[in-house]
């Protein structure tokens, strides 16, 4: 009987993953097909079409539009609730395109601007770790590391089925470790040890620092700020923006800590984890109010902290 | 044994259970982020460089394997 069962249970396992392998390829399949298709479209009807398919995904998904709208008031409230939805409306279908952008980066070509300390680090081949965000083309930052150093790496939800299969990243030389791997931070601090520009999105919630972010306390990922002080590295800031013609352009800055041994060394002047993500949330609101409508709006950004 | 006690300690407070096993991994029972955090008190505590990258690798996932660990870079 046991033998039996177990067969059956064997049967149903390879039936299982036959399915899913089967599911896998067709949403590939469906995928590339539609890239394809995009992509014999010029750059600015991509854009525009992908932005109205973003604009309406967003009118029937009514719980991430009233979250969109909800933070956009929370965050500005001097605005109205007219421009508040406008506004929610434009950055979703910016933020589309931007996520769109990630299935052919091998074809953005960003603008790189950074100061001449931020340009030695990036060159110099050492590694760093780059705190950057949901803005514009979200994977234009690792793009952009990968144009100076050989070992760009980023954390994906992209599932590894479409990334390997895809190879949207290894075509331009970035290394994607997805986040639901159960080896993603041992992978993360592999690639840490040799060097790399570690870029890692840290505008989400997350339960782990508290910081200030438009005026209101919430809680936010500080996993950069750790792994830069534990593996010794600098801390950059990084995000993307894309310009009227659609043009990406991709900003570095250095995040002034940690710059010397004598800070290493010297405890009682070196800033803390919480004082840096401080530092980084302050920026970041800075560049939202700059671009608000490349951001996107809709995470539950203020989570546990409603007012 | 002050490494072993911190890092016990550390567990604890953060797992808020005052019995740990120390054959489980080290990051199934703490946060990656917990883990970093970690690290970071016991080099500033006992003024210790640890090769962070070496940290996870097979043979030092269980919790004792990384008290170990920690103890052969202090001692050394």
């Amino acid at each position: 009987m046991k033998v039996e069962r177990s067969s059956k249970s064997t049967d149903k396992e390879v039936a299982g993953s036959k399915r899913t392998l089967i599911k896998h390829k067709a949403m590939s399949l469906s995928i590339r097909f539609l890239v394809s298709t995009l992509m014999k479209l010029t750059k600015n009807r991509r854009k525009k079409l992908i932005n109205n398919i973003g604009k309406i995904i967003l009118r029937f998904a009514t719980k991430t539009r009233k979250r969109a709208i909800n933070n956009i008031v929370r965050a500005m409230p001097e605005l109205s609730i007219k421009e508040a939805t406008d506004l929610a409306f434009e950055a979703y279908g910016n933020c589309a395109y931007g996520v769109a952008e990630s299935f052919w980066l091998s074809q953005v070509d960003p603008d790189i601007f950074c100061d001449e300390e931020t340009l030695q680090i990036l060159q110099s081949g050492t590694g760093a770790c780059i705190a950057t965000m949901h803005l514009g083309c979200y994977e234009a930052v690792p793009l952009a590391v990968a144009k100076f150093a050989n070992n760009s790496v980023t954390l994906t939800n992209i599932p590894n089925f479409l990334a390997d299969e895809m190879d949207f990243y290894s075509a331009v030389n970035i290394t994607a470790i997805n986040k639901k791997s159960a080896h993603a931070f041992s992978q993360l601090l592999i690639q840490a040890g040799n060097n790399a520009y570690i870029s890692l999105h840290c505008d989400l919630y997350a339960n782990q620092t508290e910081v200030t972010f438009f005026g209101q306390k919430t809680k936010a990922p500080a996993g950069v700020v750790l792994l830069a002080k534990m593996t010794k590295k600098p801390l950059l800031l990084a995000y993307a923006v894309y310009q009227d013609d659609g043009q990406v352009q991709v900003f570095f800055e250095t995040l002034q800590q940690q710059r010397s041994e004598k800070n290493l060394a010297e405890q009682e002047i070196e800033q803390n984890v919480e004082q840096v993500m401080a530092q980084i949330y302050q920026r970041f609101e800075q560049i939202i109010r700059q671009y608000p409508s490349q951001w996107y709006w809709s995470y539950n950004r203020w989570k546990n902290y409603e007012s | 044994m002050l490494i072993q006690q911190s890092i016990i300690q550390f567990i604890e407070e953060k797992t808020h259970c005052p019995l740990i096993d120390l054959t489980d991994n080290l990051l199934g029972t703490i946060k990656s982020f917990d883990f970093m955090m970690l690290m970071l008190e016991l080099e500033q505590k006992f003024k210790l460089t640890l090769p962070f990258e070496q940290a996870l690798t097979a043979n030092l996932r269980q919790i004792d394997e990384f008290i170990f660990w920690v103890e052969q870079h202090h001692e050394s």
